[in-house]
This record gives structure tokens, sequence and C-alpha cells, in this order.
């Protein structure tokens, strides 16, 4: 075989397995005498393990990035883990609020009475500018003058009375601590206007009345009354009648 | 939900060498590891993105040495592996600092190294030149020359990918990248020398 045929594109192709039998045996025969062509195999076999190699370089790299990819999401899913880990404390958290809330119910539970829920709600009814000049002039005057025992002696000699007579006559006995009387006419008032169709003094006698029968010890009675003006947006004394207002008493309620 | 294939050593060797699982395997390799390496490193001066790249070249050299049958066995593959880590990560902190204190901790880990390790630090210098030059060789002698030699890909399968008239030219083209790659290569009398005795070792 010609050795002008030994060129590097032989080599290759003996490195690639493209060579016959023959090519092979003739290249084998010619290496062992030819330094120069050893060199030059040594040369192009290492040049393919280099593109080897970087082919391994590349092919790693690219699964590199795979995995530190799948490395940060594990982590992203891992720091949801103390998120996990939290909620013991929040249910510990919770469960003391809710003995807190509790505690406080059964405190108020404990200690609410009749007394005070209507010492935290009475208020003296006081007279507005705008009550003047209407009947019973002389009782309304002797009320502002907070002359209740005058207000009740005009009342009593009422054949009749109006719902302004009632009314006062209600806050000079409420004023003078007589519940009963002072519920009596209240309720008087009370009938009055639904009769006649009319709500002269209603809201307020509804709100004196239902504190009248807190000082009586009357819880049931006074619960809906009171109950109907904490629903009542509109009322005059909604206000005065808060959710804790209606929990306590709610309180009271079981107690009695 | 993706299963997670665990292989014994024999068969994680294997796997290596084989051109179908050898993704598998890489990943694997991955997962087992790459925690207990990076502590290493992180522990010894280095960043979280240092241990990275440490262990991806940790893993390029195992690869390397198993399809090259070089890796002799005579460790475990993960104390191997831990050996190759901490060599490599030593190596680079000595390029690093220049420190007389961290050539005489480096020198002395040295000693313990087997043949193996001490093999792949010789080499892994050169390889670097090398991949600078290959990155010199130009997009399309780089495709051609990973698609056959490193994909194995044919000269059809490699034609239906590029460009080109035909098989032949395909043929032709690949050689002529060859040749330029080896001129590149052994230009430089001191990495011609290096490449012949570390390959050939």
């Amino acid at each position: 075989m010609n050795s002008d045929l030994f060129n590097t594109d032989f080599l290759i192709r003996y490195l690639d397995n493209e060579l016959s039998a023959e090519e092979k045996e003739a290249l084998h025969h010619e290496l062992q005498q030819n330094k120069s062509l050893q060199d030059q195999l040594q040369n192009l076999s290492i040049t393919q393990h280099v593109v080897k190699n970087y082919g391994l370089k590349m092919k790693v790299g690219q699964l590199h990035q795979e995995m530190m990819e799948e490395f940060r999401e594990s982590k992203t899913i891992k720091k949801d883990v103390p998120v996990k880990a939290l909620w013991p404390v929040l249910l510990r958290i919770a469960a003391g609020l809710l003995i807190l809330v509790f505690s406080y119910g059964l405190y108020q539970y404990a200690t609410v009475t009749p007394d005070t829920v209507f010492s935290n709600n009475y208020q003296p009814y006081s007279l507005g500018t705008s009550r003047s000049g209407q009947s019973n002039e002389v009782i309304v005057k002797a009320y502002q003058q907070k002359d209740y025992a005058s207000v009740l002696t005009q009342y009593s000699a009422l054949s009749s009375p109006d719902q302004s007579a009632l009314f006062f006559a209600g806050q000079s006995y409420f004023a003078t601590r007589d519940y009963a009387n002072a519920t009596l006419c209240f309720n008087k008032l009370l009938a009055l206007n639904s009769s006649t169709h009319t709500r002269d003094f209603n809201d307020d006698t509804e709100y004196y009345l239902a504190l009248s029968y807190l000082k009586t010890n009357s819880i049931k009675t006074a619960y809906p009354l009171l109950q109907q003006i904490h629903d009542n947006a509109n009322h005059l004394y909604n206000d005065k009648v808060s959710s804790g207002v209606m929990r306590r008493l709610y309180f009271l309620k079981l107690k009695n | 939900m993706i299963v997670l294939k665990k292989y014994s050593e024999t068969e994680l060797l294997a796997a290596l060498k084989s051109s179908t699982d050898i993704d598998h395997a890489v990943r694997y390799i991955y997962r087992e590891y790459f925690e207990a390496l990076k502590k290493y490193t992180c522990q010894n001066s280095g960043s979280e993105e240092d241990a990275q790249d440490v262990f991806q070249e940790v893993v390029v050299a195992f690869v390397s040495m198993v399809q090259q049958d070089k890796f002799r066995g005579e460790s475990g593959v993960k104390t191997f592996l831990y050996s190759l880590n901490r060599n490599i990560w030593l190596n680079e902190l000595k390029k690093r600092t220049r420190a007389e204190k961290r050539d005489i901790q480096f020198e002395t880990e040295k000693e313990s190294l087997s043949m193996d390790v001490s093999h792949h630090i010789a080499q892994n210098e050169m390889q670097k030149q090398t991949y600078t030059i290959l990155d010199r060789l130009g997009d399309t002698c780089k495709k051609i020359l990973l698609a056959y030699y490193y994909d194995n890909l044919s000269m059809k399968e490699i034609l239906s990918r590029l460009d080109y008239e035909n098989e032949q030219v395909v043929r032709n083209k690949k050689s002529k990248c060859l040749k330029q790659l080896e001129q590149l290569l052994f230009e430089n009398p001191a990495l011609a020398q290096t490449l012949k005795t570390s390959l050939y070792l």
C-alpha cells in the first residue's frame, strides 16, 4: 500500500473505525516504523478525547442547571414548612385568646348584676328646651326643678292623665326609686300611645321602663324590650343599648 | 408523581458509561451527594456558588474517569466524590489566596490523595484550557464534532440537523474541523505536552 495514503484523513477514518480490515492492517504495519505517524495519530486521538470531554462538560453543565433549579424549588417548598410549623404556635395563641375571652365572659357572668347594668346605663331624664310650651306645664316645670313630690301630687289629681303627665310621673317615681309605680306609669303611657296611635315619649318610655324592670329584677321582661331597642337603629336610645349591654343582660337572664 | 431511580454503585457506574442512562445517573449523583459536598465547601471558606461550581467540576471529572475506565474503585463512590470535591476546592483556594498557610494545608491534605484524584487535579487546568480553545473553533465545527464524537450520531442524522448538501460534505467538514482543532491544541508546546502526559498516563 502506498505510504502517501496514510494522511490525516486516513488516520481520522481509522480512529472513527471506518477502515477496512486490510487498510487497518496496512496502517498498523506503517505505524510500527513511522514515529511521525504515531505522533500524528496520538494527537488526533487526544483531539477526539478533548471533544468528548467538552461534550461531557456541556452535558453536565446542562444537567447542573436543571438540578440547581430543582434544588431551588425544593428550598421554596421547604420554606413553607416553617409556616406549617407555625400552626401549633398559632393554635396555642388562639387557644390562649379563647381562654382569655372565656375567662372574661366568666368574670362578667360572675360579677354582672341588675344594678351594674343599671348604673352603667342610667342617666336621669333631662328636659330639652323643645319640650317646653307643652301641656301639663306645671308638672313639667316641677320636674325641671326636681320637685318630684309636686309632680306626683299634681299627677294624682288628674282623672285622665295624658302621655306627658304619665311620663313625668313615671320619671318622678323613678327618681324617687319607686320603680313599681314608675313601671305602672310607663306601661300606661305605652298603652295609651298604642290605643291612640301616637308615639309621644314612646322611645324614652321604653328605655326607662326597661331600666325600671332591671331595678325590680324583672330581667326576663326587661330583656326583650332592650333587645328591641338594640335592634332598632332609629330608636332614640339605640346607642345606649350596645352589644356589651345585651351580653351582660344575657348573663343576667341566665343567672335568673 | 416521578419515581426517582435508586442505583447501586455498580449500576451507577454502568449507567454513567451508557449513552441512554447517563442523564438519570448524573441527576442521581446530584440528588445523593450535592448537599453533603456543598457543606464541605461552604464550611471551608466557600460560598454557595463556589460549592455549585466545584460540584459541577467533580461530576465532570468523575464521569470522565468512569467512562475512560480510570475509576479504579479503590474507594466507594461517595468517598471518591468527597475526595475530588475537597481537592478541587483546596486547589481553587490555593489559587485564590496563595497564602502560605493554605499551601501547607493543601500539601498536607494532598498527601492523602489516591492516585485517581491526583491524576484528576493535574488534568483539571489542562481541560479548562482545552475548553477555551474549543470555544474558539466556531459554532458549526463544535456542533458537528460534538454530534459525531459525543452524541455518537451518524452522518445521516447530523445532515438532518445541519444545512449541508449531502453526507460527504458533512464528513469533509467534520475532518476539517478536527484537523483545525488539533492544530489549535498542539500549537502550544506546553499544552501539547500536558495533554499527552495527562491523557496517556
